[in-house]
Protein backbone atom coordinates (compact mmCIF):
# COMPACT_ATOMS: atom_id res chain seq x y z
CA UNK A 1 0.00 0.00 0.00
CA UNK A 2 2.70 2.50 1.09
CA UNK A 3 4.18 1.89 -2.84
CA UNK A 4 0.71 3.51 -3.95
CA UNK A 5 -0.28 5.61 -0.75
CA UNK A 6 1.35 6.82 2.00
CA UNK A 7 -0.73 9.41 3.72
CA UNK A 8 2.48 11.55 5.03
CA UNK A 9 4.12 11.77 1.43
CA UNK A 10 1.04 12.57 0.32
CA UNK A 11 0.33 15.49 2.37
CA UNK A 12 4.52 16.85 1.79
CA UNK A 13 3.27 16.39 -1.84
CA UNK A 14 0.00 17.84 -1.63
CA UNK A 15 1.68 20.83 -0.02
CA UNK A 16 4.35 21.17 -2.41
CA UNK A 17 1.56 21.11 -5.33
CA UNK A 18 0.14 23.88 -3.37
CA UNK A 19 3.15 26.06 -2.87
CA UNK A 20 3.74 25.49 -6.74
CA UNK A 21 -0.29 26.62 -7.63
CA UNK A 22 0.69 29.99 -5.70
CA UNK A 23 3.83 30.40 -7.35
CA UNK A 24 2.29 29.94 -10.62
CA UNK A 25 -1.26 30.73 -10.10
CA UNK A 26 -1.81 33.60 -7.74
CA UNK A 27 -1.47 36.37 -9.34
CA UNK A 28 -3.69 35.40 -12.33
CA UNK A 29 -6.00 34.37 -9.86
CA UNK A 30 -6.49 37.03 -7.60
CA UNK A 31 -6.94 39.24 -11.28
CA UNK A 32 -9.62 37.14 -12.55
CA UNK A 33 -11.53 37.28 -8.73
CA UNK A 34 -11.40 41.08 -9.01
CA UNK A 35 -13.62 40.53 -12.31
CA UNK A 36 -16.81 41.18 -10.83
CA UNK A 37 -15.00 44.77 -9.55
CA UNK A 38 -13.52 45.42 -13.27
CA UNK A 39 -16.86 44.76 -14.94
CA UNK A 40 -18.54 47.31 -12.71
CA UNK A 41 -15.92 50.04 -13.22
CA UNK A 42 -15.96 49.68 -17.00
CA UNK A 43 -20.12 49.87 -16.57
CA UNK A 44 -19.75 53.08 -14.66
CA UNK A 45 -16.70 54.12 -16.69
CA UNK A 46 -19.42 53.86 -19.87
CA UNK A 47 -21.91 55.10 -17.90
CA UNK A 48 -20.05 58.02 -17.15
CA UNK A 49 -19.42 59.09 -21.01
CA UNK A 50 -22.77 58.50 -22.22
CA UNK A 51 -24.75 59.44 -19.67
CA UNK A 52 -22.72 61.62 -17.68
CA UNK A 53 -23.44 60.30 -14.65
CA UNK A 54 -21.30 57.87 -13.10
CA UNK A 55 -24.33 56.07 -11.42
CA UNK A 56 -24.30 52.61 -12.87
CA UNK A 57 -26.59 49.98 -12.00
CA UNK A 58 -25.62 46.33 -12.35
CA UNK A 59 -28.50 43.72 -12.92
CA UNK A 60 -27.88 39.45 -11.80
CA UNK A 61 -27.21 38.92 -15.46
CA UNK A 62 -23.97 41.03 -15.82
CA UNK A 63 -23.28 39.59 -12.36
CA UNK A 64 -23.28 36.29 -13.25
CA UNK A 65 -21.58 36.78 -16.24
CA UNK A 66 -18.53 38.26 -14.63
CA UNK A 67 -18.47 35.14 -12.87
CA UNK A 68 -18.88 32.98 -15.46
CA UNK A 69 -16.15 34.27 -17.68
CA UNK A 70 -13.77 34.35 -14.75
CA UNK A 71 -14.70 30.56 -14.04
CA UNK A 72 -14.57 29.53 -17.81
CA UNK A 73 -11.17 31.41 -18.47
CA UNK A 74 -9.46 30.20 -15.19
CA UNK A 75 -10.71 26.33 -16.40
CA UNK A 76 -8.45 26.76 -19.46
CA UNK A 77 -5.64 28.48 -18.84
CA UNK A 78 -4.94 27.28 -14.99
CA UNK A 79 -3.77 23.36 -15.96
CA UNK A 80 -1.89 24.75 -18.76
CA UNK A 81 -0.05 27.08 -15.99
CA UNK A 82 0.44 24.56 -13.75
CA UNK A 83 0.73 21.03 -15.57
CA UNK A 84 1.81 22.40 -18.77
CA UNK A 85 5.43 22.19 -18.38
CA UNK A 86 4.93 18.21 -17.78
CA UNK A 87 5.09 17.65 -21.27
CA UNK A 88 8.35 19.83 -21.50
CA UNK A 89 11.63 18.17 -20.95
CA UNK A 90 13.46 20.43 -18.16
CA UNK A 91 10.54 20.46 -16.04
CA UNK A 92 8.87 17.39 -16.88
CA UNK A 93 11.43 15.36 -15.93
CA UNK A 94 12.02 17.34 -12.83
CA UNK A 95 8.07 16.46 -11.84
CA UNK A 96 8.56 12.83 -12.73
CA UNK A 97 11.09 11.87 -10.75
CA UNK A 98 9.75 13.56 -7.63
CA UNK A 99 9.56 10.44 -5.44
CA UNK A 100 5.92 10.40 -4.75
CA UNK A 101 3.65 7.51 -6.55
CA UNK A 102 2.16 8.08 -9.77
CA UNK A 103 -1.54 8.01 -7.98
CA UNK A 104 -0.66 10.82 -5.66
CA UNK A 105 0.67 12.82 -7.86
CA UNK A 106 -2.74 12.27 -9.35
CA UNK A 107 -4.40 12.78 -6.37
CA UNK A 108 -3.04 16.16 -5.71
CA UNK A 109 -3.46 17.25 -9.01
CA UNK A 110 -7.34 16.28 -9.16
CA UNK A 111 -7.65 17.87 -5.32
CA UNK A 112 -5.85 21.37 -6.53
CA UNK A 113 -8.17 21.40 -9.55
CA UNK A 114 -11.18 20.23 -8.51
CA UNK A 115 -11.54 21.40 -4.90
CA UNK A 116 -8.43 24.23 -4.14
CA UNK A 117 -8.95 26.42 -7.39
CA UNK A 118 -12.44 26.42 -7.58
CA UNK A 119 -12.82 26.94 -3.65
CA UNK A 120 -10.36 29.63 -4.00
CA UNK A 121 -11.78 31.64 -7.32
CA UNK A 122 -15.43 31.30 -5.80
CA UNK A 123 -14.29 32.77 -2.58
CA UNK A 124 -13.07 35.75 -4.15
CA UNK A 125 -15.77 35.99 -6.52
CA UNK A 126 -18.42 35.76 -4.52
CA UNK A 127 -16.14 37.70 -1.87
CA UNK A 128 -15.67 40.44 -4.16
CA UNK A 129 -19.10 40.56 -5.42
CA UNK A 130 -20.61 40.82 -1.76
CA UNK A 131 -17.98 43.81 -1.71
CA UNK A 132 -19.57 45.56 -4.17
CA UNK A 133 -23.18 44.75 -3.25
CA UNK A 134 -22.20 46.41 0.77
CA UNK A 135 -20.72 48.67 -1.00
CA UNK A 136 -23.01 50.16 -3.45
CA UNK A 137 -26.46 48.71 -2.01
CA UNK A 138 -28.22 50.78 -4.95
CA UNK A 139 -26.36 50.47 -8.37
CA UNK A 140 -25.12 46.69 -7.67
CA UNK A 141 -28.07 45.19 -6.00
CA UNK A 142 -27.95 42.28 -4.32
CA UNK A 143 -25.16 39.84 -4.02
CA UNK A 144 -25.03 36.39 -5.62
CA UNK A 145 -24.40 35.01 -2.41
CA UNK A 146 -28.07 36.08 -1.68
CA UNK A 147 -29.10 34.05 -5.31
CA UNK A 148 -26.97 31.26 -4.33
CA UNK A 149 -28.65 30.84 -0.96
CA UNK A 150 -32.53 31.45 -2.40
CA UNK A 151 -32.37 30.45 -5.76
CA UNK A 152 -35.00 27.13 -5.26
CA UNK A 153 -37.27 29.41 -3.34
CA UNK A 154 -37.23 32.00 -6.09
CA UNK A 155 -37.65 29.32 -8.86
CA UNK A 156 -40.73 28.40 -6.47
CA UNK A 157 -41.82 31.19 -6.42
CA UNK A 158 -41.66 31.90 -10.51
CA UNK A 159 -42.66 28.78 -12.22
CA UNK A 160 -44.82 27.39 -9.24
CA UNK A 161 -43.39 24.11 -9.85
CA UNK A 162 -42.36 22.08 -6.33
CA UNK A 163 -38.62 21.40 -7.54
CA UNK A 164 -35.23 21.19 -5.59
CA UNK A 165 -31.90 21.82 -7.33
CA UNK A 166 -28.89 20.72 -6.06
CA UNK A 167 -26.70 23.55 -7.04
CA UNK A 168 -23.33 22.87 -5.18
CA UNK A 169 -23.49 19.80 -7.35
CA UNK A 170 -24.32 21.26 -10.55
CA UNK A 171 -21.51 24.14 -10.20
CA UNK A 172 -19.45 21.35 -8.83
CA UNK A 173 -20.22 19.53 -12.21
CA UNK A 174 -20.02 21.99 -14.09
CA UNK A 175 -16.86 22.98 -12.96
CA UNK A 176 -15.28 19.62 -13.48
CA UNK A 177 -16.36 19.04 -16.94
CA UNK A 178 -14.78 22.36 -17.83
CA UNK A 179 -11.52 21.86 -16.62
CA UNK A 180 -10.80 18.28 -16.84
CA UNK A 181 -10.48 18.25 -20.55
CA UNK A 182 -8.43 21.10 -20.24
CA UNK A 183 -6.39 19.56 -17.67
CA UNK A 184 -5.66 16.15 -20.13
CA UNK A 185 -4.82 18.56 -22.84
CA UNK A 186 -2.81 20.71 -20.92
CA UNK A 187 -0.89 17.26 -20.42
CA UNK A 188 -1.22 15.89 -23.58
CA UNK A 189 -0.12 18.32 -26.22
CA UNK A 190 3.05 19.96 -26.17
CA UNK A 191 1.97 22.77 -28.04
CA UNK A 192 -0.71 25.21 -27.96
CA UNK A 193 -2.25 23.56 -25.16
CA UNK A 194 -5.76 25.29 -24.89
CA UNK A 195 -6.30 25.86 -28.66
CA UNK A 196 -5.75 22.30 -29.31
CA UNK A 197 -7.91 21.10 -26.53
CA UNK A 198 -10.77 23.25 -27.68
CA UNK A 199 -10.51 22.46 -31.06
CA UNK A 200 -10.79 18.36 -29.83
CA UNK A 201 -13.40 19.52 -27.95
CA UNK A 202 -15.28 21.16 -30.72
CA UNK A 203 -14.63 17.62 -32.82
CA UNK A 204 -15.79 15.78 -30.13
CA UNK A 205 -19.00 17.72 -29.98
CA UNK A 206 -19.49 17.50 -33.49
CA UNK A 207 -19.07 14.03 -33.82
CA UNK A 208 -21.42 13.26 -31.00
CA UNK A 209 -24.07 15.92 -32.79
CA UNK A 210 -24.11 13.82 -35.82
CA UNK A 211 -24.66 10.63 -33.45
CA UNK A 212 -27.46 11.99 -31.92
CA UNK A 213 -29.09 13.04 -34.90
CA UNK A 214 -28.60 9.52 -36.41
CA UNK A 215 -29.94 8.30 -33.34
CA UNK A 216 -32.89 10.78 -32.57
CA UNK A 217 -33.66 9.85 -36.33
CA UNK A 218 -34.01 5.99 -35.51
CA UNK A 219 -36.00 6.27 -32.54
CA UNK A 220 -39.47 6.80 -32.58
CA UNK A 221 -40.67 9.73 -30.15
CA UNK A 222 -44.31 9.74 -29.75
CA UNK A 223 -44.90 13.21 -29.19
CA UNK A 224 -48.72 12.86 -28.21
CA UNK A 225 -47.74 10.75 -25.69
CA UNK A 226 -45.12 12.86 -24.52
CA UNK A 227 -47.70 15.61 -24.15
CA UNK A 228 -50.09 13.47 -22.14
CA UNK A 229 -47.24 12.48 -20.00
CA UNK A 230 -46.62 16.46 -19.89
CA UNK A 231 -50.43 17.10 -18.09
CA UNK A 232 -49.78 14.16 -15.54
CA UNK A 233 -48.33 12.69 -12.66
CA UNK A 234 -45.67 11.05 -15.40
CA UNK A 235 -44.30 14.11 -16.12
CA UNK A 236 -42.32 14.33 -12.53
CA UNK A 237 -41.62 10.74 -13.76
CA UNK A 238 -39.89 11.75 -16.82
CA UNK A 239 -38.02 14.79 -15.02
CA UNK A 240 -36.47 12.37 -12.52
CA UNK A 241 -34.99 10.20 -15.26
CA UNK A 242 -33.98 12.21 -17.45
CA UNK A 243 -31.84 13.84 -14.79
CA UNK A 244 -30.41 10.47 -13.78
CA UNK A 245 -29.55 10.21 -17.04
CA UNK A 246 -27.86 13.45 -17.33
CA UNK A 247 -26.13 12.94 -14.12
CA UNK A 248 -25.40 9.29 -15.01
CA UNK A 249 -23.79 10.73 -18.33
CA UNK A 250 -21.86 13.65 -16.97
CA UNK A 251 -20.18 11.40 -14.11
CA UNK A 252 -19.27 8.87 -16.35
CA UNK A 253 -17.61 11.64 -18.87
CA UNK A 254 -15.87 12.79 -15.70
CA UNK A 255 -14.76 9.65 -14.57
CA UNK A 256 -13.40 8.78 -18.01
CA UNK A 257 -11.49 11.97 -17.98
CA UNK A 258 -9.96 11.72 -14.45
CA UNK A 259 -8.77 8.03 -15.78
CA UNK A 260 -6.50 9.27 -19.20
CA UNK A 261 -5.35 11.78 -16.90
CA UNK A 262 -3.79 8.92 -14.73
CA UNK A 263 -3.05 7.17 -17.84
CA UNK A 264 -1.23 10.30 -19.18
CA UNK A 265 0.86 10.40 -15.96
CA UNK A 266 1.58 6.79 -15.76
CA UNK A 267 2.64 7.02 -19.23
CA UNK A 268 4.79 10.29 -19.67
CA UNK A 269 7.96 9.80 -20.70
CA UNK A 270 10.79 12.18 -21.12
CA UNK B 1 23.61 -2.30 -8.29
CA UNK B 2 22.24 -1.69 -11.74
CA UNK B 3 21.87 -4.70 -14.20
CA UNK B 4 21.03 -3.82 -17.30
CA UNK B 5 20.60 -6.98 -19.77
CA UNK B 6 19.86 -7.01 -23.46
CA UNK B 7 18.41 -3.73 -23.29
CA UNK B 8 17.19 -2.06 -26.65
CA UNK B 9 15.38 1.16 -27.61
CA UNK B 10 14.23 2.90 -30.47
CA UNK B 11 12.80 6.10 -31.53
CA UNK B 12 9.70 5.40 -33.97
CA UNK B 13 11.91 3.07 -36.26
CA UNK B 14 15.02 4.56 -35.88
CA UNK B 15 16.95 1.99 -33.15
CA UNK B 16 19.67 4.20 -30.65
CA UNK B 17 20.28 1.29 -28.17
CA UNK B 18 20.68 -2.69 -29.08
CA UNK B 19 21.18 -5.53 -26.88
CA UNK B 20 23.21 -3.63 -24.32
CA UNK B 21 24.74 -5.14 -21.25
CA UNK B 22 25.69 -3.12 -18.20
CA UNK B 23 26.56 -3.93 -14.81
CA UNK B 24 26.57 -0.69 -12.54
CA UNK B 25 28.56 -1.52 -9.13
CA UNK B 26 28.38 1.25 -6.45
CA UNK B 27 31.17 3.53 -4.96
CA UNK B 28 32.04 4.53 -8.60
CA UNK B 29 31.89 7.14 -10.88
CA UNK B 30 31.05 5.84 -14.05
CA UNK B 31 31.96 8.32 -17.10
CA UNK B 32 29.50 7.64 -19.90
CA UNK B 33 31.15 8.61 -23.10
CA UNK B 34 29.79 8.38 -27.37
CA UNK B 35 29.24 10.61 -29.93
CA UNK B 36 26.47 12.89 -30.88
CA UNK B 37 23.09 10.84 -31.11
CA UNK B 38 24.53 7.32 -30.08
CA UNK B 39 22.05 7.10 -26.90
CA UNK B 40 23.80 8.55 -23.70
CA UNK B 41 21.13 10.68 -22.24
CA UNK B 42 18.61 7.83 -23.53
CA UNK B 43 20.36 4.76 -21.80
CA UNK B 44 20.62 7.69 -18.53
CA UNK B 45 16.93 8.26 -19.31
CA UNK B 46 16.23 4.47 -19.36
CA UNK B 47 18.23 3.88 -16.22
CA UNK B 48 16.30 6.53 -14.34
CA UNK B 49 12.86 5.72 -15.35
CA UNK B 50 12.17 8.30 -17.57
CA UNK B 51 11.51 6.14 -20.60
CA UNK B 52 10.47 2.49 -20.98
CA UNK B 53 12.61 -0.31 -22.59
CA UNK B 54 11.33 -1.58 -25.48
CA UNK B 55 13.16 -4.92 -24.95
CA UNK B 56 15.37 -6.55 -22.41
CA UNK B 57 15.42 -5.51 -18.58
CA UNK B 58 16.76 -2.54 -16.11
CA UNK B 59 16.65 -3.54 -12.52
CA UNK B 60 18.10 -1.00 -10.28
CA UNK B 61 18.13 -2.91 -6.85
CA UNK B 62 14.82 -5.16 -7.86
CA UNK B 63 13.39 -2.45 -8.99
CA UNK B 64 12.37 -1.60 -12.74
CA UNK B 65 12.77 2.33 -12.70
CA UNK B 66 10.12 2.63 -15.28
CA UNK B 67 7.29 1.84 -12.41
CA UNK B 68 8.83 4.97 -10.97
CA UNK B 69 8.24 3.40 -7.17
CA UNK B 70 8.90 6.59 -4.26
CA UNK B 71 10.82 4.29 -2.35
CA UNK B 72 13.28 4.02 -5.76
CA UNK B 73 12.75 7.38 -6.90
CA UNK B 74 13.85 8.65 -3.37
CA UNK B 75 17.02 7.25 -3.56
CA UNK B 76 18.15 8.54 -6.63
CA UNK B 77 18.43 12.03 -8.76
CA UNK B 78 18.34 12.74 -11.98
CA UNK B 79 19.95 15.93 -13.54
CA UNK B 80 18.91 16.92 -17.45
CA UNK B 81 21.41 18.65 -19.49
CA UNK B 82 18.83 21.68 -19.12
CA UNK B 83 17.30 22.56 -15.69
CA UNK B 84 13.61 24.20 -15.69
CA UNK B 85 13.63 27.67 -14.64
CA UNK B 86 11.41 27.54 -11.39
CA UNK B 87 9.23 30.32 -10.15
CA UNK B 88 10.40 30.40 -6.52
CA UNK B 89 13.64 31.10 -4.45
CA UNK B 90 16.53 28.87 -4.67
CA UNK B 91 16.21 28.22 -1.13
CA UNK B 92 13.08 27.69 -0.43
CA UNK B 93 12.63 25.79 -3.50
CA UNK B 94 15.26 23.23 -2.22
CA UNK B 95 13.83 23.08 1.51
CA UNK B 96 10.63 22.25 -0.16
CA UNK B 97 12.04 19.60 -2.52
CA UNK B 98 14.29 18.74 -0.46
CA UNK B 99 11.65 16.57 2.07
CA UNK B 100 10.82 13.80 -0.51
CA UNK B 101 14.81 12.61 -0.19
CA UNK B 102 15.35 10.88 3.07
CA UNK B 103 19.18 12.02 2.87
CA UNK B 104 18.45 15.60 2.00
CA UNK B 105 21.08 18.11 3.75
CA UNK B 106 19.45 21.69 3.47
CA UNK B 107 23.53 22.81 4.84
CA UNK B 108 24.67 21.12 2.89
CA UNK B 109 22.76 22.52 -0.31
CA UNK B 110 24.02 25.87 1.09
CA UNK B 111 27.58 25.12 1.70
CA UNK B 112 27.58 24.13 -1.99
CA UNK B 113 25.91 27.34 -3.39
CA UNK B 114 28.16 29.43 -1.05
CA UNK B 115 30.86 27.54 -2.74
CA UNK B 116 29.61 28.19 -5.95
CA UNK B 117 29.00 31.44 -5.51
CA UNK B 118 25.14 31.45 -5.91
CA UNK B 119 22.95 33.87 -3.69
CA UNK B 120 20.30 31.29 -2.35
CA UNK B 121 17.83 34.08 -2.03
CA UNK B 122 18.00 34.40 -5.38
CA UNK B 123 14.88 33.70 -7.45
CA UNK B 124 15.46 30.48 -9.71
CA UNK B 125 14.01 32.15 -12.97
CA UNK B 126 15.91 35.09 -12.73
CA UNK B 127 19.36 33.85 -12.41
CA UNK B 128 21.58 33.44 -15.07
CA UNK B 129 22.11 29.75 -17.37
CA UNK B 130 25.12 28.75 -15.14
CA UNK B 131 23.63 29.83 -11.64
CA UNK B 132 20.63 27.82 -12.28
CA UNK B 133 22.65 25.09 -13.03
CA UNK B 134 24.90 25.49 -10.37
CA UNK B 135 21.56 25.39 -7.85
CA UNK B 136 20.38 22.33 -9.17
CA UNK B 137 24.30 20.21 -8.84
CA UNK B 138 23.80 21.63 -5.10
CA UNK B 139 20.36 20.57 -4.71
CA UNK B 140 21.40 16.69 -6.50
CA UNK B 141 24.62 16.04 -4.35
CA UNK B 142 22.76 17.58 -1.06
CA UNK B 143 19.95 14.93 -1.87
CA UNK B 144 22.30 12.14 -1.04
CA UNK B 145 20.82 9.51 -3.19
CA UNK B 146 22.44 6.10 -3.80
CA UNK B 147 22.30 6.91 -6.92
CA UNK B 148 23.20 9.77 -9.09
CA UNK B 149 22.16 10.43 -12.97
CA UNK B 150 24.33 13.77 -14.48
CA UNK B 151 23.99 14.97 -17.62
CA UNK B 152 26.70 16.80 -19.09
CA UNK B 153 26.78 18.19 -15.42
CA UNK B 154 29.80 20.78 -16.69
CA UNK B 155 27.83 22.57 -19.69
CA UNK B 156 27.32 25.95 -19.16
CA UNK B 157 29.63 26.09 -15.95
CA UNK B 158 32.96 28.60 -15.96
CA UNK B 159 36.34 27.58 -15.31
CA UNK B 160 36.52 27.81 -11.36
CA UNK B 161 32.86 26.19 -11.21
CA UNK B 162 34.20 22.89 -13.17
CA UNK B 163 36.98 22.54 -10.31
CA UNK B 164 34.63 23.24 -7.74
CA UNK B 165 32.06 20.66 -9.11
CA UNK B 166 34.90 17.98 -8.87
CA UNK B 167 35.89 18.61 -6.04
CA UNK B 168 32.17 18.63 -4.82
CA UNK B 169 31.42 15.56 -6.21
CA UNK B 170 33.95 14.28 -4.37
CA UNK B 171 33.37 15.77 -0.92
CA UNK B 172 29.32 15.06 -0.71
CA UNK B 173 28.92 11.70 -2.12
CA UNK B 174 28.89 8.85 0.09
CA UNK B 175 31.51 5.90 -0.85
CA UNK B 176 28.29 3.46 -1.73
CA UNK B 177 26.77 5.68 -4.01
CA UNK B 178 26.66 5.12 -7.68
CA UNK B 179 27.49 8.11 -9.93
CA UNK B 180 26.72 8.25 -13.72
CA UNK B 181 27.54 10.98 -15.71
CA UNK B 182 27.05 11.14 -19.46
CA UNK B 183 29.73 13.66 -20.82
CA UNK B 184 31.42 15.73 -24.15
CA UNK B 185 33.93 17.75 -21.67
CA UNK B 186 36.24 14.54 -20.50
CA UNK B 187 39.08 17.02 -19.56
CA UNK B 188 37.09 18.29 -16.90
CA UNK B 189 36.33 15.18 -15.26
CA UNK B 190 38.97 12.81 -16.59
CA UNK B 191 40.51 12.79 -12.51
CA UNK B 192 37.48 11.43 -11.16
CA UNK B 193 35.52 9.50 -13.38
CA UNK B 194 36.42 5.65 -12.79
CA UNK B 195 35.27 3.22 -14.78
CA UNK B 196 34.67 4.17 -18.30
CA UNK B 197 31.86 3.63 -20.41
CA UNK B 198 32.03 4.31 -24.43
CA UNK B 199 28.87 3.96 -26.29
CA UNK B 200 29.10 3.00 -29.62
CA UNK B 201 26.01 2.96 -32.38
CA UNK B 202 23.81 1.14 -30.20
CA UNK B 203 26.46 -1.01 -28.44
CA UNK B 204 28.85 -0.68 -25.88
CA UNK B 205 31.95 -0.52 -27.06
CA UNK B 206 33.66 -0.37 -23.70
CA UNK B 207 32.94 -0.50 -20.56
CA UNK B 208 36.32 -1.04 -18.01
CA UNK B 209 38.07 0.68 -14.89
CA UNK B 210 41.17 2.99 -15.43
CA UNK B 211 43.41 0.56 -14.19
CA UNK B 212 42.26 -2.17 -16.52
CA UNK B 213 42.67 0.49 -19.26
CA UNK B 214 46.53 1.38 -18.12
CA UNK B 215 46.95 -2.80 -17.71
CA UNK B 216 45.87 -3.13 -21.83
CA UNK B 217 46.72 -0.06 -23.23
CA UNK B 218 50.09 2.54 -23.43
CA UNK B 219 49.48 6.41 -23.18
CA UNK B 220 52.63 7.52 -24.67
CA UNK B 221 53.47 11.16 -23.98
CA UNK B 222 56.82 11.38 -25.76
CA UNK B 223 58.04 13.13 -28.93
CA UNK B 224 58.99 10.34 -31.70
CA UNK B 225 55.77 9.10 -33.38
CA UNK B 226 55.23 5.76 -33.52
CA UNK B 227 53.27 4.04 -36.82
CA UNK B 228 51.76 1.24 -35.28
CA UNK B 229 49.68 2.95 -32.68
CA UNK B 230 45.91 3.32 -32.46
CA UNK B 231 45.81 6.70 -32.38
CA UNK B 232 48.01 9.21 -32.27
CA UNK B 233 47.67 13.26 -31.80
CA UNK B 234 50.36 15.53 -32.05
CA UNK B 235 50.86 17.86 -29.14
CA UNK B 236 52.41 21.53 -28.43
CA UNK B 237 55.85 19.82 -28.02
CA UNK B 238 55.55 16.49 -28.99
CA UNK B 239 52.59 13.29 -29.59
CA UNK B 240 50.09 11.41 -27.59
CA UNK B 241 49.94 7.97 -28.70
CA UNK B 242 47.97 4.88 -27.42
CA UNK B 243 49.51 1.45 -27.91
CA UNK B 244 48.46 -2.02 -26.65
CA UNK B 245 50.26 -2.48 -23.41
CA UNK B 246 52.60 -4.99 -24.17
CA UNK B 247 55.14 -4.52 -21.67
CA UNK B 248 52.73 -3.90 -18.37
CA UNK B 249 53.79 -0.28 -18.83
CA UNK B 250 52.28 1.92 -16.44
CA UNK B 251 50.76 5.39 -17.89
CA UNK B 252 48.73 7.89 -17.35
CA UNK B 253 45.07 7.12 -19.25
CA UNK B 254 44.05 10.40 -21.44
CA UNK B 255 40.51 9.83 -21.96
CA UNK B 256 40.52 11.89 -24.93
CA UNK B 257 43.15 9.30 -26.88
CA UNK B 258 41.41 6.87 -25.32
CA UNK B 259 37.74 7.89 -27.19
CA UNK B 260 39.59 8.24 -30.15
CA UNK B 261 41.64 5.09 -30.13
CA UNK B 262 38.53 2.86 -29.25
CA UNK B 263 36.55 4.67 -32.20
CA UNK B 264 39.06 4.18 -35.12
CA UNK B 265 40.08 0.63 -33.79
CA UNK B 266 35.99 -1.17 -32.69
CA UNK B 267 36.48 -4.45 -32.99
CA UNK B 268 40.15 -4.23 -31.55
CA UNK B 269 39.29 -2.21 -28.35
CA UNK B 270 35.73 -4.72 -28.32
CA UNK B 271 37.63 -7.56 -28.38
CA UNK B 272 40.60 -6.77 -25.68
CA UNK B 273 38.30 -5.74 -23.25
CA UNK B 274 35.43 -8.21 -23.51
CA UNK B 275 38.11 -10.95 -22.28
Amino acid sequence: MNKIFSPSRFGKYFLHDLVTARNNFLVSGLILGCLPVVIFAVNSLFNRLITGSWTAYVNPVNQVTSVIVATIVASMVFPAKMYGSLTERRAGSSWLMMPASNFEKWLSMCLVCLLVLPVFLGVLLLGTDSALSALFPMNYGRSLVYWLFNANSLIRDSTGLDISINIPAIIFIEWAECILPFLLGAIFFRKSKVAKTFLALMLLGLVFSILSIVFAGNVNIDFNELQSMADSAGARRLIDSLNILISAVSLAYIAALLGLVFLRIKTLKH
Amino acid sequence: MIKVENLAFSYGSAPVLQNVNLTLEPGKIYGLLGENGVGKTTLLTLLCGLKKARQGTVLSDGFIPYDRLPEFLQNQYFLPDEVAPVNSVAETWAKDCGKFWPGYDHSVFLELLSLFEVNPSLKMNAMSAGQLKKSYISFALACRPSYLFLDEPTNGLDIPSKAQFRSAVMKYTSEDSTIVISTHQVRDLENIIDPIIILDRQDVLLNASMEEIQEKLFFDYGTTLHPESLYSEQLPGGFIQVYLNQGALVSKVNIEALFNAAHSHKELIKGIFSK
